[in-house]
């Protein structure tokens, strides 16, 4: 008689789902064969699909790809470091000028990433040496303001820009050894660049690197004491996620042939925060949802109504931040838990990583302060 | 007696009108455990700070080996070999508690930004060395069965411990403890102090240990200090401080 029976109501089961959905999920831990089965089932689709898909759909996909490099870095800054930038349009912006000008004045276009890279990690490096000094809050509107200006920015600058009127190139066509089109040259070349993102984004968020990021997301205060110059790492986290927007923006370039100002607003930096809130925070996977959610989203919303398409991204915002605020990639997380802990074969976890322990900290700069309550000093 | 290995000379710290420190001074020799007692609000961890460069003191001088302490920043005291703990726990709660030890390691260790990105096999030979080093200080102190668990979560007497390895992962030649007892069950408390005297013993280490548990202080000190009101009051053997007349009236409240 001491155990009554479990509340099997819908309405009971539905508040228990809701309430996994708001918990921190840690990774899974999977067997090695299932690891390999995954990448390579989703290798094997993501060289298939290509070659037997329009030119429109290729394309979608490989900006859901660019997105997804933009994606890890802010995953990176935000879920791992703790860091908050609304302005990382910005960076994706450089890059894609770099990569226009640079092809249109009769460079290779491969010959423009390396440039667009080291611009955006120079930048990013300079401009997070202040900015990350104010942190939480001020650091969100410094970013914020970033954004904001990034089109004013290039309209002035009209003399390489072109303002207003943009620069159409045309570029990235398939080498005759290939066979390809263009398109489907096109996603290789954002199929490459995001395999190569992945494994580098893995291995920092993981390890000695890793753990100091961590560190100075949950009690920067401690991370100094074990030796983690705080400023530098947060500086150095910084500049890499404003290199990968700016190897984004450069890949931009070869799917849409065109810059323009109004392409790097507001809209844009939107499109990033929804992308980092949708997909989760902490996950990697949580970057490649997020990326398909932006491109797929505003397009499904528009063929139902026009004006639908805008409210997407504020409606997903809301929604998520309030039922699950680890995102699709804990979602994924939560649902496939139950079976992954039955499969033979895992090795028991060596490391463990968990989201956040919430959703993106905005607010003042207590953190210093609440470290110090939290540890008794 | 041994060479001196911290010295700490008339540290004073305002907070406002608040004298926290009021020029305590004392000596901790290389391989003793110093207990560093006193009433609440006595300014040990205040003191603690100082010595950790959280905290910098108006006026005073606090020397590890050849080192002035007060030059370094915050991020190189692991460097010059101190590690502490915190009165409220200073772990990393979304990390497994291996993590949170393997952190401790982290001002020993170079693998930086690039070479990490790239993968380079130094990288992961460090990797493999430092998770070898942090399993054999979890199984020193009888952690292993909790090493994959997130540290959020566990009870607070493991939870202690876990921060007393990743003090000890740093390798230090100073350990710090504030309170390390503190919420402690009394046979755990004995064994902490066994555990402390052994990694004294074993290590090399030199201790400084803030600690309101007064059996476990006398027990396992060399030397005690004792602080009231930022003023230190005493120091010496255990058994001279238990028989000092002003101790023993700063513990028993003699009338204001």
């Amino acid at each position: 008689m001491t155990s009554p029976a479990p509340a099997t109501s819908a309405s009971s089961r539905l508040r228990g789902g809701l309430r996994g959905l708001r918990q921190a999920q840690p990774p899974l831990d999977a067997p090695v064969w299932l690891k390999w089965a995954t990448f390579l089932g989703v290798l094997a689709v993501a060289v298939l699909v290509p070659l037997n898909s329009a030119p429109y759909v290729n394309f979608d996909l490989s900006m859901v790809m660019i997105y997804a490099v933009v994606g890890m870095g802010l995953n990176l800054l935000i879920g791992f470091n703790g860091q908050i930038s609304l302005g990382h349009s910005a960076f994706f912006a450089i890059g894609a000028y770099i990569a226009a000008v640079g092809i249109q004045e009769g460079w290779h276009y491969l010959a423009v990433l390396p440039v667009a890279l080291v611009v955006t990690w120079v930048v990013g490096y300079l401009f997070g040496l202040p900015a990350l000094r104010l942190g939480g809050l001020a650091l969100a509107l410094v970013t914020l303001g970033l954004a904001i200006v990034t089109p004013a920015a290039i309209k002035r600058l009209d003399e390489y820009t072109h303002g207003q009127e943009g620069i159409n190139v045309y570029t990235a066509t398939p080498p005759d050894w290939s066979g390809l089109e263009r398109d489907q040259w096109v996603y290789f070349l954002c199929l490459v660049a995001l395999a190569l993102v992945w494994v580098i984004t893995r291995r920092i968020s993981t390890g000695r690197i890793g753990r100091s990021l961590i560190a100075v997301r949950d009690n920067e205060t401690v991370a100094r004491t074990l030796g983690v110059r705080s400023s530098r790492t947060k500086t150095a986290v910084f500049a890499l996620s404003a290199a990968y927007a700016g190897l984004g923006g450069v890949l931009y370039v070869y799917v849409v042939q065109f810059v323009g100002p109004d392409s790097f607003g507001l809209v844009m930096a939107i499109a990033f925060i929804s992308l980092v809130v949708v997909g989760g925070l902490g996950t990697l996977s949580g970057a490649i949802l997020g990326a398909f959610f932006i491109v797929y989203v505003p397009e499904w919303t528009a063929d139902i109504n026009q004006a639908a398409s805008g409210m997407a991204y504020g409606i997903a915002l809301i929604l998520f931040m309030f039922v699950m605020p680890f995102g699709l990639g804990g979602l994924v997380r939560a649902l496939l838990r139950p079976i992954v802990e039955r499969l033979p074969g895992r090795r028991g976890p060596l490391s463990m990583r968990t989201p956040p322990q919430a959703g993106p900290r905005v607010g003042p700069d207590e953190s210093a302060e609440r470290d110090r309550d939290q540890i008794g000093i | 007696m041994s060479d001196v290995l911290l010295s700490v000379r008339d540290i004073n710290l305002r907070f406002g009108g608040v004298v926290a420190l009021d020029g305590p001074s004392f000596d901790l020799h290389a391989g003793q455990i110093c207990g560093l007692i006193g009433p609440n609000g006595a300014g040990k961890t205040t003191l603690f700070n100082c010595i950790s460069r959280l905290y910098v003191p108006d006026s005073g001088q606090i020397r590890l080996g050849d080192t002035d302490l007060l030059t370094l920043r915050t991020d190189q005291i692991a460097d010059v070999g101190i590690a502490r703990t915190f009165q409220n726990l200073g772990l990393f709660g979304s990390m497994s508690v291996l993590e949170n030890v393997l952190a401790g390691g982290y001002h020993r260790t170079r693998s930086g930004f690039w070479p990490t990105g790239l993968g380079l096999p130094s990288v992961r030979g460090e990797e493999r060395r430092e998770v070898a080093a942090a399993r054999e200080v979890l199984d020193d102190l009888g952690l292993s069965a909790v090493a994959s668990k997130p540290a959020a979560g566990l009870p607070y007497g493991t939870l202690k411990r876990v921060e007393l390895a990743r003090a000890l992962m740093a390798r230090p030649r100073l350990l710090m403890l504030d309170e390390p007892a503190n919420g402690l069950i009394h046979e755990e408390v004995l064994e902490l102090a066994d555990t402390i005297r052994r990694m004294a013993d074993t290590r090399g280490l030199s201790v400084l240990l803030v600690e309101h548990h007064m059996a476990m202080v006398m027990k396992v000190s060399d030397q005690v200090v004792v602080l009231n009101l930022g003023r230190k009051i005493a120091d010496g053997t255990p058994d001279e401080v238990r028989a000092h007349p002003e101790v023993i009236e700063a513990y028993l409240g003699g009338a204001a």
